[in-house]
């Protein structure tokens, strides 16, 4: 048995060395390079961005590196698109098929091959990327407190502890059953689900606003595997202001669980870009230890309701670890989405041409990653309608939601958080994330188109 | 190295396959009804004017078209066995190798596949391209290669695993006349360490000069088939060859056969047939140095094939 | 021997060999679906009726209008040389001019019918689009159904009838679909003027935004823009590359103004102002948003530029043939 897996690697091995030569002998890797390095210098050159460093570091990390992950993304999905039917309609794949090689290992060469272009092209951008920051930060001249301030706030991974008091789900539970005994909802205009659902959301938004004289509180508990002696941040974002109010001019306290009868007021000092931080004292941030956030908008003549960010509103921030390693995790996430994408490329390269497999590839992938928009949409749609009494949902509706939903379900877990925008804010990607994205993309999800396509390639008459 | 065994290479019995369309409706019927017996060691020939059934009946030898109905078997086992595809080599009708791939990678390329150590593969590599004559353009993208040159690398592929069974769909197609000769030799060559080769040609000359056995299909059905002798015999003429005589012998002779025997014998002179002159020519000149682009005419198989 | 003979010859084939490919009907059916459903899946308005319809099928236009004419085009020239039939046929007596000039005027053709089926589409969508309507029992907001099933009914029904044409006459399945669709979306078109919104027969008035038009035109210049440049590429790229670089210059003209600004700021920004197409040109579907209109004349000018530019690729494209081994 380990002589026929040895074959088999080795057999592997030559289909995905053959498959990344012929891109590199196309000169498909150097034009690819050449495009990737064009936009991560490029663009930092060209888009002019608030003029502060904090406002070019968003610009390099969230459009250059985004693009550049963007780009590389929809060239590895087409590429992959060929991988396999061009070979079919060019008949190379004749010569393959009369040789000892099982499908599986014909079609997991040809992945891995374009796993490892699409490796060598990340750390192309990932370096380039890396290397312009550097230069960019330490060229003669740079305002050495907006360098303390990009390497304190951005430049870092800092592992985000959200507050634990939700209780959005009952508390919409609860209005929907009071709406039902008012005679409000119908379950024929709107399904309970998507009430539901709506409703959260708008829970969630009232919890963000905060009317004058109101107060909000928050939970945050600091994990017990906290390094020691890590700093720790309270970072507060805020959506929009109305009126003259402000965060900085609330009143916050903070208390340790642990004595709730000594509340330490405090000051928000610095607001900008829509945040304000506070570095919390070492005393409070100790390992195991639950700390409250208690925020009152302090009415008076002038003060409006102040917004906080839906979902980020409050956050306490433990930094532990650097820029350098937080780059390299995150571009480890990007690179198993990419992953996902070959194998999805390959996939639809087995059953159609090239052309219909681009195109049916890209309208499933597109149709995952805006799904939650239709749906929304819709239900914003299906809300007006209700409110003005028109008649129950759509035929089409029915049968568009539950495709939409399966579609955005299953591609969850690849969409659900964006490694560059983590990156951008400063936020920890960590080796835990980075090797879930490994084992639930790579392993179970390309595991099973693999299969599936192999499976399609035995049925298919390659002649 | 091949192993004789007594049964036979291929076995094919009451083989059909019907192409169908989008709506499954039969379209084309290739292959009606072909039983065929190719026994091991020999160069066996299938002939047949175009859109005969050739191909199709090869490509199913190889597992990549699946027969409507029959039976067939490869060296013993179905043609969709992947352990049985170790001990085949295949030259298709037209190349289909990696147009940026080198001669050498695309060589190294296929011998990877059969799993083969890389002092093996380095060895054979070397000896391939020795033996198609292009050792001179190991590191040329095959894409730049002309249609000869292409075929060259095809057949050196096909011979990569030393295959106990060779499939060569048209192998002398586009091949310029020492190409062709040095294909033939190599079937012969092939053929008497006990490689069975099966050989799909339009060009019967060639078909004659190597084949044990033949089959001819017409309209997807085996029409004849037998060794070379006992299609090729014509059993009342025989041709008798003596030294050039003078006119006077000559005269006597001719007048002795229609005294003794009463028959009208017809006289000539036997001529070298083209392909003999041509080589002839082109060995002389191979023995003046020059610069060479295209292949060279080595007339060597490689060491890995002449071994028994 | 007239030249203008071959032309008309290469020309159609061009056309036929390219809507007999499966994408391009797929792509062609895709718009026109993903049109009709519109709206009857979102139902707002973004507070003005049609809105969201007419945008959408504007988009589809231009997006998969796109992606159809960079394919066909790129496929098309790069594919022949590649094969061996652009060989065959300049071996005939066909100057290489007439040549490439025919494969674009092929592709164009072909843009020109997808375009025509957008267009019928998005006008028929803002038609469907839910708006306040009076009726007998007061006013209210309707969609109009029996428009919205006979517009979603008209794709399905050019590849039924395809279907069953290629099944019995065995004809190719792709073009036929193609125009099929755009005959039953004329058809459409004519049969919802008989019906009012509510679906109840009324006097004949085709009671569609034609408002929308000249937003199609100015999508279709863009698409043959699109195409030349394609097609010029092909003359020397594969395909591969020839779709990469179109979606460069794609994407580069909608950032353009967003990147560079609006106006020319140096000899160098004004030298890549006029050699790059700006597509903002093209999409001014902004201009309808709140009763507005896009004026002929406009239409007219922006028709020159394209004019001129596909005019200038042309020429690059016939050079750069002239000189390439086929």
């Amino acid at each position: 048995m380990p002589y026929r897996f040895a074959h088999s690697a080795a057999r592997i091995d030559a289909i995905a060395a053959l498959a990344f030569r012929a891109a590199a002998r196309s000169r498909l890797l150097l034009c690819m390079a050449a495009l990737l390095l064009l936009v991560t210098f490029g663009l930092p050159l060209v888009i002019v961005g608030d003029g502060t460093l904090t406002g070019w570091v968003h610009v390099l990390l969230d459009y250059a590196l985004g693009l550049s992950a963007l780009a590389l993304s929809i060239a590895m999905l087409w590429t992959s698109c060929a991988g396999v039917s061009r070979d079919i309609e060019q008949g190379h794949i004749r010569l393959v098929a009369v040789r000892p090689v099982y499908r599986l290992e014909l079609w997991l060469g040809k992945w891995l091959g374009l796993l490892a272009l699409s490796a060598i092209l990340l750390t192309i951008t990932g370096v380039g990327t890396y290397a312009l920051l550097q230069w960019h930060l330490h060229r003669p001249g740079t305002d050495q407190d907006e360098l303390h301030a990009v390497n304190a706030q951005v430049l870092l991974g800092q592992r985000r502890v959200l507050p634990g008091n939700d209780t959005i789900a009952e508390d919409a539970e609860q209005r929907l059953s009071e709406l039902a005994a008012q005679g409000r909802w119908h379950a024929e205009t709107i399904s309970r689900f998507k009430a539901l659902e709506f409703i959260a959301r708008q829970l969630r938004a009232e919890w963000a606003c905060v009317e004058p004289g109101a107060t909000r509180t928050w939970s945050l508990a600091i994990p017990n595997d906290m390094p020691p002696a890590a700093p720790v941040t309270l970072r507060v974002r805020i959506s929009s202001l109305s009126g003259e109010s402000s965060p900085l001019s609330g009143r916050w306290t903070l208390t340790r669980m642990a004595t709730p009868d000594q509340p330490w007021p405090f000051l928000l000092t610095n607001y900008s870009h829509g945040m304000a931080r506070l570095t919390v004292p070492p005393e409070y941030a100790s390992p195991g230890q639950t700390l409250r956030v208690d925020y009152i908008n302090t009415p008076g003549p002038q003060s409006g309701a102040v917004i906080f960010d839906i979902d980020h509103g409050v956050e306490l921030l433990i930094t532990e670890g650097g820029f350098a390693g937080n780059l390299m995790r995150s571009l480890v996430v990007v690179w198993c989405r990419i992953g996902l994408l070959c194998a999805f490329g390959l996939a639809a390269g087995t059953c159609f041409s090239f052309p219909v497999a681009a195109f049916v590839s890209s309208s499933v992938v597109l149709l995952s990653l805006t799904g939650h928009y239709f749906i929304t949409s819709d239900w914003i749609g299906a809300e007006l309608r209700a409110s003005q009494g028109a008649s129950a949902a759509s035929i089409m509706q029915q049968w568009s939601e539950p495709v939409i939903r399966a579609l955005e379900r299953i591609a969850a877990p690849a969409i659900s958080q964006s490694p560059i925008a983590m990156l951008s804010d400063g936020i920890l990607v960590s080796w835990s994330q980075a090797s879930t994205s490994a084992a639930l993309l790579l392993g179970i999800y390309a595991g099973v188109l693999a299969l599936l396509s192999a499976w399609i390639l035995h049925r298919r008459e390659l002649g | 190295m091949p192993e004789p065994t007594e049964s036979a290479a291929v076995e094919i019995r009451g083989l059909v396959k019907v192409f169908r369309d989008f709506w499954r409706r039969p379209t084309v019927r290739a292959v009606n009804g072909i039983d065929l017996t190719i026994p091991r060691g020999k160069v066996f020939g299938l002939l047949g004017p175009n859109g005969s059934g050739k191909s199709t009946t090869i490509k199913i030898l190889l597992g990549l078209l699946f027969p409507s109905a029959g039976d067939v078997r490869v060296l013993g086992e179905s043609p969709r066995a992947v352990a049985v595809k170790q001990r085949i080599g295949y030259l298709p009708e037209d190349s289909h190798l990696y147009r940026y791939l080198p001669a050498r990678e695309t060589l190294d390329f296929y011998a990877r596949l059969f799993a083969l150590d890389r002092a093996t593969r380095r060895a054979r590599i070397d000896q391939s391209l020795e033996m198609v004559g292009l050792a001179h353009a190991a590191n040329r993208p095959v894409g730049e290669f002309s249609k000869g040159m292409a075929r060259r690398i095809g057949l050196a592929q096909a011979l990569i695993n030393d295959p106990q069974l060779v499939i060569l769909d048209e192998p002398t197609a586009g091949l310029d006349p020492i190409g062709c000769r040095q294909v033939k030799d190599i079937m012969l060559a092939l053929a008497a360490r006990g490689t069975t080769v099966l050989l799909t040609s339009h060009l019967l000359a060639d078909v004659e000069d190597v084949c044990d056995r033949l089959a001819i299909l017409y309209n997807g059905k085996v029409r004849a088939q037998g060794t070379v002798q006992e299609l090729l015999t014509v059993p009342d003429t025989i041709s008798l060859s003596i030294p050039e005589l003078s006119p006077d012998a000559m005269r006597d002779l001719l007048a002795l056969l229609r005294e003794r025997l009463g028959i009208e014998p017809r006289v000539d002179h036997p001529s070298m047939d083209l392909e003999r002159f041509f080589l002839d020519v082109i060995t002389k000149a191979a023995d003046q140095p020059a610069s060479l682009s295209g292949a060279a005419h080595t007339g060597r198989v490689a060491e890995f094939l002449r071994r028994s | 021997m007239r030249p203008i003979q071959p032309f008309f010859a290469l020309t159609g084939l061009t056309a036929v060999e390219a809507i007999r490919q499966p994408i391009l009907v797929l792509l062609f059916t895709a718009c026109v679906t993903f049109t009709a459903v519109t709206p009857m899946v979102l139902l707002h308005t973004f507070g003005e009726y049609g809105k969201m319809a007419r945008e959408t099928g504007l988009a589809l236009h231009f997006l998969l209008g796109l992606l159809a004419a960079v394919q066909a085009a790129a496929s098309s020239l790069a594919q022949e040389v590649r094969s061996g039939t652009a060989a065959v046929v300049l071996s005939k007596p066909v100057g290489r001019h007439t040549f490439f000039l025919a494969k674009f005027t092929g592709i164009a053709l072909v843009i020109l019918a997808f375009s025509l089926g957008a267009a019928l589409a998005t006008l028929l969508s803002e038609r469907v689009a839910e708006r306040l309507t009076h009726t007998a029992a007061g006013a209210e907001e309707l969609i109009d159904w029996r428009t919205a099933w006979w517009l979603l009914a008209a794709p399905l029904l050019g590849l039924a009838v395809a279907g069953l044409l290629n099944y019995t006459r065995r004809v190719s399945f792709g073009s036929t679909a193609f125009l099929l669709i755009i005959c039953a979306l004329l058809l459409v078109l004519l049969t919802s003027g008989a019906y009012d919104r509510t679906g109840a027969r009324a006097s004949f008035d085709l009671r569609v935004d034609w408002r929308v038009l000249p937003a199609g035109v100015l999508i279709t210049a863009a698409l043959l823009v699109i195409s030349a440049v394609a097609v010029s590429l092909s003359t020397r790229l594969r395909p591969a590359p020839t779709l990469a670089l179109c979606g460069l210059i794609f994407i580069l003209g909608l950032l353009w103004e967003y990147l560079f600004g609006q106006a020319p700021t140096s000899p160098l920004s004004g030298w890549l102002y006029s050699i790059a197409p700006n597509w903002q040109h093209f999409w001014v579907s902004d201009a309808l948003t709140g009763g507005g209109t896009i004026p002929w004349s406009y239409v007219g000018q922006v028709m020159i530029y394209a004019a001129t530019y596909i005019g200038a690729i042309l020429c690059l494209g016939t050079c750069a043939f002239a000189r390439a081994d086929v």
